[in-house]
């Protein structure tokens, strides 16, 4: 059987002058991608093997200092070669 | 997966996100193709099942299973947003020891009260539980019966029960465990308002200056409505944050006003503030004239603990906790006088300029305020006061009831407003606010049950802490727990908790959807549906009723409560639990089951099968043979409809993403009391509080009054109890969602690093935390999310293995009757 791959997308605050820091430091981590960042907010997309994964990676962003929530909008799960 | 796929995939969520945010993301990216998988999901609306604040989520059911939720863009509550507990929904449904069947306490076949459980059918277990209700009936009667239920349940389980209780069984010891989470604040509203919920609603945020949360801990116990929050601070930079409690946690980030006071001493912080008020010329004189009323509230009322308490004994008004006399503006004034600035200083330990600060958010005229609370405020032996005394800052202003000026009371379940408090399942109360000492109250019920008079007793039951005492005591015998894990929930578990559970006497059936600490006490324990499990309906804390279908069939045999207690009533006769005289003045109850008596009655019965939504499942009303889910709200409407609490038709509801009450033609209500926006102030009166007779609001004088147990030579910190995100109240469900659990595993003691260090403690090693009722054991954390001062310590409460109230004090409001789970005296030692 093939990997699962989890894709979700959350809404980070960060304060606005912290935002373009905070958008930066999130997209150099391996499987973030930041697709937005307007007024403090970052809209990120997360790629992960496993929904645990991707507990432990919104984890860390709240534990980030300059972030203030964390919300998570968008999640599916997809098994591999399903479409190949 | 494809490239292709994957790269569609993340298109589709980061335009979710941004669609959430409300940020515009470049064109092509926002086309939300339909996608196979989607395609294939049946999605369908419900609330969210954790907190108060009612998030409206979308459920993904794929062959008979729950697989994803998501927040729902149009709920105007969260717009799309979800927090980590909201997201993993759908997995509290597959916990992997989920119960499945009746499980009864046997031995050599029968059942024993030291047996072993023993799988058993509805039938016997039903048998069982009858007989064992039918022996305390006969020998003690009805005060020996007792049920403790929930804000989680559905309105129409709480509706049903209630009934079963109060009209069937004629037993008034019927509690929720809201009892434990809101009751000071619907004492708090009933004493000022006389009418209970919050008269602003969530749209406050959008429209407040300021932001004062007392105690509440928002962006771990209400993260979206702290999200709504922190846009509104950081959209509008004028917005200021005040931030009060005993330690500092996450909120403290946001806060422009940061502070951390002794515990109690809330109490002197907002009769300063009113005196700040009054000394700087800021009572907004016309609104107080117009609206309001002074009273002077009775003292040294006692901390609600057992009779014989040496504190009890000596508190000159324990007889008369609530009362109070009329006073004047002057009087009133002259009593804040004393909490000056000066004093608060040295009593609460906080910065002046921080309480300047504060005071003056409230007495600026120009800064429209918004005030939060929930357990700090609730869980405090005088807790009744602190919600009187938030009120009388707002009072005093003029801040009420306009968009922006709001005293708002956050809930802690998703239902304690919608179930617990407006169907009225408290020990005291009837639905829509009435109470069953009152004649007329019980009278009226009575006519809109369709039982005969003199059926309901006029005696409060007892409350959720008395239900304990008196099962220790041997005077309830037969006890019906749903929906909660009060064992695990109540403080003074070794001494107050566990020996009525286990006593000979007693036999305790527990509704349970897992071996909880409670179940795992019982006689019997009965699996129980869970929220898409069956059809719902919960009111949220700004009054929005919203309601949701059955999605999945419950695993095994689980059933859901409201089966449970209407399949139990079939086995009790009137003639078994109704006195002979009012039989025989009203005979056509003769022979009746009580399951005829209160829900074949002509009106639970009165919608056909046929009227359920032809495509969800509704198991219930298919094995009663009608509508049972909407004979019982209409049933139940009628108690509110034309007195301020009106409900829209059943209908709706399954249509709408919740409506706020009083629903009149058609339209919800956003602010209460105040000309334009509800329909129930009367024209050219401006405001209208007209929960009392005279329409005014009261304005109680009350004063700091000491904790019953404060830290001394021996037990030398303060020791506070709550909740941590990830985990929602005694972890039940959240325990058994594995990327929760990881998350935060097992209850820490929060420290500050100087006590740590002072009792040869490092961060991670075990620590011993002591009372004089209890210890328990937990590893020492100095660093994260919550810091608390020198003095205090932090631990919560979710974890079944720490069992923090083994430690707590089960001291409570005098008024409210709701246990002060905030402060009490520990030692901690090293292992």
């Amino acid at each position: 059987m093939s990997a699962a791959t989890h894709i979700a997308s959350l809404v980070v605050r960060a304060r606005p002058e912290h935002a373009h820091r905070v958008a930066e430091r999130i997209a150099a981590c391996e499987g973030n991608e930041v697709h937005a960042v307007a007024d403090g907010r970052i809209v990120v997309v997360l790629e992960a093997t496993s929904e645990r994964v991707l507990a432990d990676r919104m984890d860390e962003l709240r534990g980030e200092p300059d972030i203030l929530f964390v919300n998570l909008v968008f999640h599916q799960q997809d098994v591999g070669g399903d479409e190949e | 997966m494809s490239h292709s796929r994957r790269v569609f995939i993340k298109q589709t969520a980061a335009a979710a996100a941004a669609a959430a945010a409300g940020i515009p993301l470049p064109a092509g990216a926002q086309n939300l193709v339909t996608d196979r998988a989607a395609a294939e999901m049946k999605w369908s609306k419900a609330p969210c099942r954790f907190c108060g604040t009612g998030c409206g989520v979308n459920v993904g059911v794929k062959a008979g299973r729950v697989v994803a939720t998501h927040g729902d863009v149009h709920a105007p509550v969260n717009r799309g947003l979800n927090c980590v507990k909201g997201y993993f929904l759908s997995k509290v449904l597959y916990g992997s020891d989920r119960l499945t069947r009746p499980l009864l306490r046997k031995r050599n076949g029968r059942f024993h009260k030291d047996g072993d459980f023993e799988p058993v059918s509805w039938d016997e277990a039903f048998d069982v539980m009858a007989e064992q209700w039918k022996r305390v009936l006969k020998q003690k009667g009805p005060t020996a019966v007792g049920m403790f239920g929930s804000g989680q349940w559905t309105i129409w389980e709480g509706y049903a029960a209630n009934k079963l209780m109060k009209a069937g069984f004629r037993s008034n010891n019927i509690d929720p465990n809201a009892r434990h989470c809101m009751a000071s604040a619907v004492f708090g509203f009933m004493r000022t308002f006389g009418m209970d919920e919050p008269m602003g609603c969530y749209d406050d945020i959008e429209a407040a200056d300021a932001f004062v949360l007392w105690g509440a801990n928002m962006a771990e116990m209400h993260p979206i409505l702290w999200t709504r929050l922190t846009d509104r601070r950081l959209s509008a930079p004028n917005t200021k944050v005040a931030v009060l409690s005993v330690f500092e946690h996450r909120c403290f980030d946001l806060a422009d006003i940061p502070i951390v006071f002794k515990p109690q001493t809330d109490l002197v912080i907002l009769n300063y503030i009113a005196n700040h008020i009054i000394q700087s010329g800021r009572v907004n004189r016309d609104f107080v004239t117009k609206h309001t009323n002074f009273k002077r509230g009775n003292t040294d009322i006692g901390y609600g603990l057992r009779p014989e308490h040496p504190l009890e004994k000596a508190a000159k008004n324990a007889g008369d906790v609530g009362g109070g006399a009329p006073m004047t503006f002057e009087e009133y004034a002259a009593f804040v006088k004393p909490y000056t600035l000066d004093h608060a200083v040295k009593v609460t330990g906080v910065e002046r300029g921080w309480l300047q600060k504060l005071a003056e958010l409230y007495a600026d005229p120009k800064v429209r305020v918004m005030s939060f609370w929930t357990m700090g405020f609730n869980q405090h032996t005088r807790g009744v006061w602190a919600n009187n005394l938030v009120y009388n800052i707002h009072l005093l202003t003029g801040k009420i009831a306009t968009p922006g000026n709001s005293p708002f009371s956050l809930t802690g379940q998703p239902s304690a407003c919608g179930t617990a408090r407006e169907v009225g399942t408290f020990s005291h109360r009837l639905p829509a606010d009435m109470l069953v000492a009152n004649a007329e109250h019980r009278a009226h019920a009575e006519e809109l049950w369709h039982v005969p008079h003199g059926i309901i007793q006029p005696k409060p039951g007892y409350h959720a802490v008395e239900q304990n005492r008196m099962l220790r005591d041997g005077k309830i015998n037969a006890y019906w727990v749903q929906v909660n894990n009060n064992l695990q929930a109540a403080a003074n578990f070794n001494q107050e908790g566990l020996p009525g559970y286990r006593s000979k006497e007693n036999f305790v059936c527990v509704s349970e959807a897992y071996p909880t600490v409670t179940a795992q006490a019982a006689d019997l324990i009965l699996p129980a549906a869970m929220w898409v499990e069956k059809e719902g309906a919960y009111g949220n804390a700004e009054r929005r009723t919203q309601f949701w279908h059955q999605l999945v069939d419950a695993p095994g045999e689980a059933r859901s409560d409201l089966w449970q207690l209407m399949e139990f009533s079939k086995r009790f006769t009137t003639e078994e639990v109704w006195p002979a005289e009012i039989l025989a003045q009203n005979p056509a109850f003769k022979g009746k089951t009580l399951y005829q008596a209160l829900f074949t009655n002509g009106v639970v019965d009165k919608f056909p099968l046929k009227e359920t939504a032809s495509d969800y499942a509704n198991h219930e009303s298919k094995h009663f043979g009608f509508y049972v889910q909407k004979g019982l709200f209409e049933e139940y409407a009628a108690f509110g409809r034309g007195h301020g609490h009106d409900l829209a038709p059943f209908d709706a509801y399954h249509q709408e993403r919740g409506l706020r009450w009083p629903v009149v033609n058609g339209k919800e209500t956003l602010w209460r009391y105040r000309e334009g926006t509800d329909p129930y102030v009367k024209a050219g009166s401006g405001f209208q509080f007209y929960g009392q007779k005279d329409g005014r609001a009261v304005i109680w004088a009350l004063p700091y009054e000491p904790p019953p147990e404060a830290p001394d030579q021996e037990f030398d910190l303060w020791l506070s109890t709550g909740r941590v995100l990830e985990h929602w109240h005694s972890g039940s469900m959240t325990l058994r969602v594995p990327e929760l659990y990881k998350s935060f595993p097992s209850a820490v003691v929060f420290m500050h690093p100087d006590d740590a260090a002072a009792r040869g403690l490092r961060r991670g090693q075990e620590a011993r935390v002591m009372s004089r009722r209890g210890e328990v054991r937990a590893r020492v954390e100095t660093r994260g999310r919550d810091r608390p001062p020198r003095g205090l310590v932090f631990v919560p409460w979710f974890d079944p293995a720490i069992l923090i109230n083994k430690v707590t004090l089960d001291a409570t409001d005098p008024i409210s009757k709701q246990t002060d789970f905030k402060k009490c005296a520990v030692k901690v030692q090293k292992v």
